[in-house]
């Protein structure tokens, strides 16, 4: 057989490159949602580097594991909050039982770093201390360098939404009293941010994020009479004359049509069955629109089916 | 140093895997617009055959409501999109896609069912029907 072992070697490149470009698109969707270290992540580093003792195998993990890839920049971020664990009740505790994915059940905290700070200055901390597991404890635990490098890197995620982020990486967290203004503020973003990426003229008419009054928001969803009726009876006036073309084609196939008059039989049947389709995908589309699932972020994976982003 | 067919076979088994590899939870148009097609056109033979229409019709009409169904599955799901990008309200997208698909099927049957009976296979029920 000619050039086979060419072609053996060929696939076993592509073979190869298949697996490790699916585990970059799998590495920069978790980038991309700023999540930092998954479970998945790691078993499937660990998995293949214990699987393949390649060495172009390893070096490319650990090229996925660094820190300048991936956008996954190390932050030196703390917030009194985060860091007051011990002290500051059950929420946290259940938080954190849930992120210490390999700390052991007996103690909670183990592996991880303990800060010692005031709940009293709750203004600012200047501790630029990163909260994550402690050498000795990585060094116990994990015998692979790769998954060390990656247990190294991990850091809990925050998760004060109320904290603001100072200039020299520290965060402000502000006192109970401003809570109620914080969410509001909140609120008035989320609902600016839908505005503005629905671009929703058409789409959501009485969507106004509550600036205007109740009776122009409802004259913009429930339009009067006048203004439905020019509208509607415009666009069916012209969907009726665009729809009577159709007599000019069975006009030109007149004696094809005599000739079998079958088809002439069956002709409403496939033209409905054609309606039918693409009136169910588009309002499928036009539900997802409208809803909110089809947006900028997802309108890649629905066209190109999700393969090549 | 060369390869048996059976290493061969599964090498092309895993790239033919890897091609038609689709992620889980997506929606795949033109896959829904192929398998659509082809389940609406059985039904179709299946309903003209047991009326005991002619088998150049029968093929005729089934060949056509594939090709009409998978080109309107394809038209509507594009269409509200673009509409939207145009800056026309998408509400309108399902009335439009109605009349166009009534004028292309209409397009689609006379052309598909000319080129099908056109054969010289079907003659005589041609003459039969006519």
């Amino acid at each position: 057989m000619f050039g086979a072992h060419h072609l053996s070697s060929l696939c076993m490149h592509a073979f190869t490159q298949t697996f490790y470009t699916d585990l970059q698109s799998q590495v920069e969707q978790l980038s991309a949602n700023q999540v930092i270290l998954t479970d998945k992540l790691l078993d499937s580093a660990t998995a293949h580097a214990s699987i393949e003792k390649d060495e172009s195998a390893s070096d490319f993990v650990r090229k996925l594991s660094s820190p300048s890839n991936n956008g996954l920049h190390r932050r030196t971020i703390s917030s009194p909050i985060s860091s007051s664990k011990e002290s500051d009740g059950d929420t946290l505790n259940s938080v954190n039982k849930q992120r210490s994915w390999s700390a052991s059940p007996k103690n909670k905290t183990r592996g991880l770093k303990s800060k010692t700070s005031d709940i009293d200055n709750q203004s600012t901390t200047n501790n630029n201390q990163s909260i994550g597991f402690d050498n000795e404890y990585i060094n116990n635990t994990f015998p692979d360098r790769i998954a060390k490098n990656s247990a190294k890197r991990y850091q809990p995620p925050r998760f004060n939404p109320l904290s603001i982020e100072q200039g020299d990486g520290t965060l402000e967290v502000k006192p109970n009293d401003h809570i109620d203004e914080e969410c509001n503020n909140i609120m008035h973003h989320q609902q600016q941010d839908h505005d503005d990426n629905n671009s929703s003229k058409h789409m959501v008419p009485g969507w106004s994020g509550g600036s205007q009054s109740s009776e122009e928001s409802i004259a913009k969803i429930f339009p009067p009479f006048k203004d439905q009726i020019k509208e509607r009876a415009g666009w069916l006036i012209g969907l009726l004359f665009l729809q009577s073309m159709s007599s000019f084609i069975i006009q030109y196939n007149e004696q094809f049509l005599a000739d079998n008059m079958v088809l002439v039989q069956f002709l409403t049947m496939l033209v409905g069955a054609g309606g039918n389709a693409g009136n169910q995908a588009a309002v499928r589309v036009i539900r997802c629109l409208a809803v909110g699932t089809l947006n900028k972020r997802t309108m890649k994976f629905f066209l190109l089916q999700g393969k090549w982003q | 140093m060369a390869i048996n067919d059976y290493e061969l076979m599964t090498f092309i088994i895993f790239f033919l895997k890897h091609i038609m590899y689709v992620p889980h939870k997506t929606v795949t148009e033109t896959k829904m617009a192929f398998g659509l097609s082809l389940l609406i056109g059985l039904t179709a033979f299946v309903r003209a055959s047991l009326f005991r229409v002619a088998w150049g019709e029968t093929i005729a009409i089934t060949t056509s409501v594939c090709v009409i169904v998978a080109s309107s599955v394809a038209i509507g799901s594009t269409l509200p999109l673009c509409m939207k990008k145009v800056g026309i309200d998408p509400a309108h997208s399902s009335t439009t896609i109605q009349v166009i698909m009534d004028i292309l099927g209409v397009l689609i049957t006379v052309c598909v069912s000319s080129f099908v009976l056109s054969f010289k296979v079907f003659n005589n029920t041609n003459t039969n029907n006519g």
